[in-house]
Formats: C-alpha cells, structure tokens, sequence
C-alpha cells in the first residue's frame, strides 16, 4: 500500500513536486517552467510539461501516487463570500453563482467549487462565510491531462490562493478573542481580516506578498563606482529579502556588490507604500476610530519572517503587530518562502477536496467510480451480512430442529402411552364382560360336600334316605331327598319327619324346603312314613371362589 | 456522455440488488421460514402438554399387571376343558386319593358345541363312583376345586349295602365350561408375554 502523497505546485515559472511520506517530507524536485500571462497558452505549457513531469515522477520513484495539485493560473478566481443563511448548501450554491456571475469569461466553460469554512459565532445576522474558486474548464483539463500523464493519481485541483485563504480565514474564525486583525502574508498574495469574539468584521485580499517584494529587489541598482546599474538575480533578491527583510541604511546586504541597504530601501518602498495603504484602507472601512485604538494585528505566513516588515507594518498603521516565530517552516527553503505557504494549504485535506476545480467530465467520472466503488462495498457487505445471517439462522434452526425432534420423540412417546392407556381400558372393559360371562356361567354353585355334611347333621336317627339327588333347574340347583322316616318307640308314636324339614328349613344351605309324598311304607321290620323333600340348595361360593372374588373386588377398586 | 455510464450503473445495480436478493432469498428466508414454524410447532407442543404424568404411567402399569394376572387365571382354568385325558387323570387321581372307587367315568362325552367361534364350550363329564358317604363328599368337593370352570349339572347320591358293606353310589354330572378368550385380550397380554 502507497503512503506517499506527491503535492504538485504549480506556479508562475516552475513547477515544484514536493513528496510526503507519512507527513514528513522526504522528497523534493522543482521543474522550471516559462510563465505564460495567457491563459491558452498557459494551458498548453501545462500539457507540454506533462512529459517532464513524468521524468521527474519516475525518478522520484513515486508513480502512481496519489497527488495534489495546488496551482496559480491566469484565469482562476478565488473570492470569500459571505450570507446570512443557514442552510451550508444554499450558502455554497449562492457563492458559486455569485463567483460564476463575476468571471471574465463564461460561465459554461467554467469549473467553480465552494467550501463552508465557518459562521460568525455572534452578531445581529451571522454570516455563512464560503470560499468559493473557479476555473477554465480547459485550463482544469490540461491541468489533469498533465497529472495523469505524469503518472500520477489526482486526488485534487485547488488554486493555492484558494486553499491558504480558506485555511487563514477558517482559523481566524476559531480565534475567540476581541477585536484582533490577523494578515497573511503570502507569496503572491496577501489576506487581511478583523475578527471580533468568532465573528468577520472585515476580510480584504491584497495582490502583494513576498514575490511582489523580491520582485522588486530585481529591478536595476545604480551604484556608485559602476559604469552600468546592476540587477540582482530572482534568488539573489530572494536571499537579501529572507536575512536583511526592510535593511537599515548603512547595512551592507551584499558583500560581492557591497550593496548597502540604502539602495534597496527605494526598490522596496513603493510595494511598502502600496500595501500599507491597503492596510490602513481596510482598517477605515473595518472599524470605526475608537475600536482601531487598541487593535493588535498578528501577522502569520511567509512573508511574517522577512526581518523588519512586521514591525514596520505596526509603526505604520499605529497598532501593536506581532508574528509567528516563522512564517511556515521559517527557513529558507528550494522553493523561497512558499514552503510555508504550501503548508498552510495542506493544513485542511477536506477543503481540498471540496475545492477541488476538475472537469466536469472528470468530475463525473470520478462520481461515477466513486458510486461503483461505494455499491460494490456495499453489495460484499450486504452479501457478507446475508452469509453470516444464513449461518446464524441455520445454527438456529440446527438447535431448534433438535429441540423440535426431542420434544415431537416425546409427544410420540407420549401417544403412544396414551393409546396404550386405551388399550388398556379397552383389555379391561373386556376382561370385566369375560368375567361377567364367568360369572353368569359358573358363579357360585351349591357346595355338594357343605350339603352332604349338613344334611348327615340336621338327620335324626329315625330318618334313612333312600336317595338323594341335585339337579340344576334354570340357573338353581334344586334337591330332592327320599327316605323312611322311622317311628321311635311305638307303633303309634310320630317320627321325627316334621323336625327334620323344620330343621331343613332353618338351615342357611336350604331354602323353599317343601315336604311331599307322605305315605306309610316299611323297609323290613321297620315300619314308618316314606317322604320326599325338595328344596332349593344356596350357592355360596367355594373358599376358592371367595378368594378370588375378594381379589377382583380389591382389583376393581383400585381401578 | 452520460448515458452510457448511467445504464451500466443501474445495470450493475439491479444485478448486485438481484444478486442479494437471491442469496437472501435462498440462503436466509428458507431458515427464517423454518425457523418459525419449527418455534410454532414447539410453541403449540408447549401449548398443548399431554395430560401423562409418572402417575397415571404407574397406575397404568399396576391395572396392565392386575389384567395379565387375571387373564393367566381364566386361561389357566380355561386349558382344563380341552384335554379329556387330564380330566380323566385328574379324577383318577381324586378318587384314589380319597378313597372312592369310579365305577364309570366319561370325560368328555358331550361337547355342546364344536363350533370353535362360540364363545362358550362345555365338555361334560359323567361318573359313577362309590365309597363311603364322606369319602364321597370329600371327593365331590375336591372335583368342584379342580382347577378349571366347572359347572355341577346333577348328583344323585344312593345308599347301598353289599356284602354287609354300606356304601353311597353316587352318580355326578358336571361341565368343564371353556371360554372363548377375546382376540383383544389374548394379543395384549400374549404380547407382553413375548416382551418378558
């Protein structure tokens, strides 16, 4: 994975290529380029270093990385807008159309991005305050065609005016303090603001910085003890600027020319005078007399380490003026003071990306991709979500279906059981219809013997049976006894015949005793009456049946 | 310029949405289906208990026990009717144990019915027998508690005297009554016979 980033800088004459590695530089390479005042042929310079560029990229080893370009074109705009609404996207899309109303060309062959960089934290209407840029869509085409054909991978196109004014101005808006100016002082370009507790009292962009002063250093010197005026080289004027800032008189600033300060001071003065007024301009239309007594103004960027300028801007406009110990990295660098003004455009990614001036084909391309690569996620997450879903439903329906299958064995066990049960009561209903036939066709029965017995001890003497007979008669059993009833004593004298079916008939065994056939008979010498007895003999059951049927009895209750 | 961008778009779209929708609706919905019906099924099973507990389980087992007991009794009795020899024997046997003699015995002359459907079959048995009076009732006793269904039909007891011997003749008709057991019956505890 690629953690370079590659910033692209392109600028009036040449093209810097700056890498970073984790946010720590690690490489630079400046490409110079001739400066184009006109916009189509700036445009074409811009195509034609593409092929340079990629040299530079490929010995730098970071093709293919993703790059920012920060840029300074003829044709671009950058303005701050301010409305009083609340909605952000309303706040950009006024700001765009404002920008795009005011462009010196037309407005359909323009590019124009705005960014929110903050709200005034208090007053009567607070303000939306947007920086909106804008471009020429061709310019912005070459500017990509360049990128792409250096091998690199664009990630955005934001004028560095644009960006280091959002970052400045954003910043001062987070400052809380009272009354307080902040300026910028950039490469190109300068930025003024007053704020006031969160809130912009004032904002103005100055066309002056440090170029327009090193600049100035480069126009022709009259010297004494030479025949011709000299004129110091761009770094040469660059260096002087950077140690001697706003030179006293007698201070010689260059040792080879023994140039003293006293010369310099003239080249320098009329950019001096010009922002000053700017200055002191803002201050008047920013705050009224009273307030501008005890401003402070800090002066940050670039131009804040030239030694002697912001000290001058405070004798100047009369207020206390104060800096940053440096201005961005505070060192002279490759690329002059724009180190620090490059830095102060990295500060904030998001509104780099927000102004980021592409052709609209470009752009829409990348909406596109980005939509594809945002589905694309989506669907391996929403397919992702389902895989897991279905692997945590099927463990549920694993678990439930065992528990199911455990609990139907049991509701089968269950019914089972049950249909035994009526089974059961079925077995029984029938044994006890069986046992009700049993009963009806061998129940109780007279017990012969009991007879037997009873009848040899209720039988006098005098009494001889000449049979004796049991017969079953419609579910009865009936008895019939024949016999001598034997006189006792006389011939006259009764027989013990009436005693012995009184004692028939109080016999449990016997019932419907019933004496018939009376007559006179002998057997032998004997003589007497001849009788037949008939009674009906009582069933009772044999102990064995009484067992059993106390044992049913015992059975059938606990049914 | 647009255009064909926007129609691979929803192109791509509509087939990832299809695509997600497939595997929701084969790899998720099927579960979550039975997912459902399967809590439904273990809801109304939960619902619904079956009224069996560990009681009515042993009371069931103690009344299947009492059945069987009571079926083995009747068939127990029942096999006596079908086999003349043993009623044969088994008289015998009485008759020498308590001292009668059998003067003529016939152990299965009258079957009332052959029809093996019926649910009640009689053998009849005729004896003649003789002894003394009390031998005779012991003996009538011990053939009314022979193990099996039997149903004394008539007696008839005459006194004898031979040979200055006095001695009963008694002539004693009974049925061996065999019941028909019911198939019901017979294939549940016959079953559980099997099981033990």
């Amino acid at each position: 994975m690629k953690t370079k980033q590659v910033v692209v800088e392109l600028l009036p004459g040449r093209i810097d290529v700056v890498v970073y590695d984790g946010g720590r530089r690690t490489g630079f390479h400046r490409l110079p380029i001739t400066p184009q005042s006109d916009a189509g042929e700036w445009a074409k310079m811009v195509r034609r270093s593409g092929a340079s560029l990629r040299s530079v990229v490929e010995q730098m080893g970071v093709g293919g990385c993703p790059a920012t370009v920060l840029y300074r074109s003829p044709t671009q705009a950058v303005d701050l807008a301010d409305f009083a609404v609340r909605s952000a996207g309303q706040a950009v899309e006024a700001a765009t159309l404002s920008c795009a109303d005011s462009l010196p060309y037309s407005a359909l062959s323009a590019v124009c991005e705005g960014a929110i960089i903050g709200r005034d934290a208090g007053g009567p209407t607070r303000q939306m305050h947007v920086v909106v840029a804008a471009e020429r869509e061709d310019i912005a085409e070459a500017i990509v065609q360049m990128t792409e054909e250096a091998g690199l991978k664009l990630l955005s196109s934001t004028p560095l005016d644009a960006a280091v004014m959002a970052g400045f101005i954003g910043a001062a808006l987070r400052e809380k303090a009272a009354r307080q100016g902040r300026l910028y002082i950039g490469e190109h370009t300068s930025f003024f603001v007053i704020t006031n507790a969160g809130s912009l009292l004032f904002s103005r962009r100055i066309d002056l910085g440090v170029a327009s002063l090193a600049h100035s250093l480069t126009r022709p010197i009259w010297v004494p003890g030479h025949d011709e005026s000299i004129e110091l080289d761009a770094a040469t004027a660059r260096d002087i600027l950077h140690r001697h800032g706003i030179p006293d008189r007698d201070v010689i600033v260059h040792e080879p020319l023994a140039l003293p300060g006293a010369k310099l001071i003239p080249l320098l003065q009329p950019v001096l005078q010009r922002f000053i007024v700017e200055l002191r301009q803002s201050l008047r239309f920013g705050l009224n007399e009273e307030d501008r007594t005890d401003l402070a103004i800090h002066v940050t960027g670039p131009g804040s380490a030239i030694p002697g300028l912001v000290e001058m801007i405070g004798e100047e406009l009369g207020v206390a003026a104060s800096s940053d110990a440096a201005g961005g990295d505070g060192q002279a660098s490759p690329s002059g003071f724009t180190a620090g003004e490059l830095a102060d455009a990295l500060g904030d990614q998001g509104l780099l990306r927000r102004l980021n001036l592409l052709p609209r084909e470009v752009a829409w391309r990348r909406r596109i991709a980005r939509l594809r690569r945002w589905l694309w996620t989506g669907a391996a997450a929403a397919l992702v979500v389902i895989g897991v879903d279905g692997l945590r439903y099927h463990a549920r329906v694993a678990d439930v279906r065992v528990e199911a299958e455990a609990l139907a064995s049991r509701i089968c066990d269950l019914e089972a059981l049950q249909a035994t049960g009526r089974k059961l009561r079925s077995a029984l209903e029938t044994m006890n219809e069986l046992e009700g036939t049993i009963a009806e066709e061998v129940g109780a029965a007279v017990d012969h013997r009991a007879c037997l017995q009873e009848l040899t001890r209720i039988t006098p003497d005098t009494i001889r049976f000449t049979a004796l007979a049991f017969h079953r008669l419609s579910g009865q059993t009936m008895g019939t006894v024949t016999g001598y009833a034997f006189q006792r004593g006389s011939a006259t004298a009764r027989t013990d015949l009436e005693a012995f079916v009184q004692r028939l008939r109080e016999s449990p065994l016997f019932e419907d005793v019933v004496l018939g056939n009376v007559a006179v008979g002998s057997i032998g010498a004997l003589k007497g009456q001849r009788f037949e007895a008939t009674f009906a003999a009582v069933a009772i059951p044999t102990e064995k049946e009484a067992k059993e049927q106390i044992a049913a009895a015992e059975g059938g209750s606990t049914r | 310029m647009n255009g064909p961008l926007d129609r691979q778009l929803i192109a791509q779209i509509v087939i990832i949405v299809a695509v997600c929708a497939g595997g929701w609706m084969t790899f998720v919905e099927p579960n979550i289906d039975e997912l459902h019906r399967l809590e439904a099924t273990i809801a109304e099973a939960s619902s619904n208990p079956l009224p069996m507990g560990q009681e009515s389980i042993e009371q069931m087992a103690d009344q299947f026990a009492q059945v069987r007991d009571r079926f083995r009794r009747i068939e127990v009795r029942n096999e006596f009717a079908g086999d003349s020899t043993r009623i044969y024997g088994l008289i015998m046997d009485l008759a020498e144990e308590h001292g009668v003699t059998v003067q003529r015995l016939d152990p299965g002359s009258d079957r009332r019915s052959n029809d093996e459907e019926a649910s009640v079959r009689f053998t009849t048995l005729d004896m003649t027998i003789e002894g003394g009076y009390e031998q005779v009732a012991v003996f009538l006793e011990a053939v009314e508690e022979l193990d099996g269904f039997i149903r004394p039909l008539t007696l008839s007891i005459t006194p004898r005297e031979e040979d200055g011997r006095s001695f009963v003749e008694a002539r004693f008709a009974c049925q061996a009554v065999r019941f028909t057991l019911p198939q019901e019956l017979t294939a549940m505890v016959g079953g559980a016979d099997a099981d033990s």
